[in-house]
């Protein structure tokens, strides 16, 4: 898959997930890589920039096993992304269902 | 890839970014590892999750050239010169027309500053009664004479600091502005 589509979706992916909870590194790249084939590597990145755009702050929680975890917790900066990414990111599916479906007379 | 090995590797692309957020970014390839093998996954099996050590530091410095545009500190190529006409030209001015003034004002909230102390100063010097010298005579004022002026000197000292420490505050934020302002014209 295109390599800029691809980074777009995963953004959409994250910033979806962090809506509902505050996760920690492991645990996004875990859950998104059990739907989508990724580079996990590639998540960690984004998170970073994610937190200097001020989409995100981070915290450190203590776990009962191992090193403390770096949380991510979604900002109303990042709420708003979030909210335009769905919209774009449904209207993009439908549009391509459309033509996928050959119906061509529905849109202007 | 052991842990070890990916981390360096990781390392050796990211050269062009300062030791500090190097060290960050590893830090939270790091984690990812020790969580991976507390879930039963060996070192090999997160290396080759985690994908090339290069793509995921191209995906850094893509990330960086995205939320970065204004910041030019990390750009690693700066094409941007100080222009030396226009920072030749600044100096003099600056040397001529701006320094003078700047020494003056200086001056000024300095003075300012002492008469506030020096103010105050003798209104304490008024309230503990000590003698006053009106050029030639020496006399010791009443006590409610030197109780009202004295509590008024001291107020009057403590407002003129006050209002100085304003003041300089307002002058130094003037002055980080024009530095500011230099530069960009040197670098423009």
């Amino acid at each position: 898959m295109n390599i800029q589509f691809k980074k777009g979706v995963l953004e959409l992916c994250v910033l979806s997930l962090l809506d509902k909870r505050d996760y920690y590194g492991y645990e996004l790249v875990e859950n998104i890589s059990r739907f989508i084939e990724i580079s996990e590597g590639t998540i960690y990145p984004l998170l970073r920039r994610f937190r200097s755009d001020g989409y995100v702050s981070t915290y450190l929680e203590e776990s009962q096993e191992g090193p403390p975890r770096k949380y991510y917790k979604l900002l109303d900066k990042g709420r708003d992304v979030l909210n335009d990414l769905e919209i774009e990111w449904e209207s993009f599916v439908d549009g391509v269902n459309h033509l996928l479906r050959g119906d061509l007379n529905d849109k202007g | 890839m052991t842990k070890v090995e990916y981390l360096n590797r990781l390392k050796s692309f990211l050269h062009y970014l300062p030791e500090s957020e190097v060290r960050e970014i590893l830090l939270d390839y790091e984690e990812h590892f020790i969580i991976g093998k507390e879930k039963g996954k060996s070192e090999d099996e997160i290396s080759r999750e985690l994908g090339d050590p290069r793509e995921v530091a191209e995906s850094i410095r893509s990330s960086y050239s995205f939320s970065n545009k204004n910041d030019t500190s990390y750009n690693t190529s700066t094409n941007k010169s100080p222009n030396a006409i226009i920072l030749i030209l600044l100096i003099v001015m600056n040397l001529i027309f701006v320094f003078g003034p700047f020494m003056g004002i200086v001056g000024l909230l300095v003075g300012f500053f002492a008469a506030g102390f020096g103010i105050s100063i003798g209104g304490i010097g008024l309230l503990l009664r000590f003698p006053v010298n009106f050029i030639l005579s020496t006399f010791v004022p009443g006590i409610v004479t030197s109780t009202a002026f004295g509590i008024g000197l001291i107020a009057l000292g403590i407002l003129i600091v006050i209002i100085t420490i304003l003041l300089s505050k307002l002058f130094y934020k003037l002055c980080v502005l024009y530095v500011q302002w230099n530069k960009k014209l040197v670098y423009s």
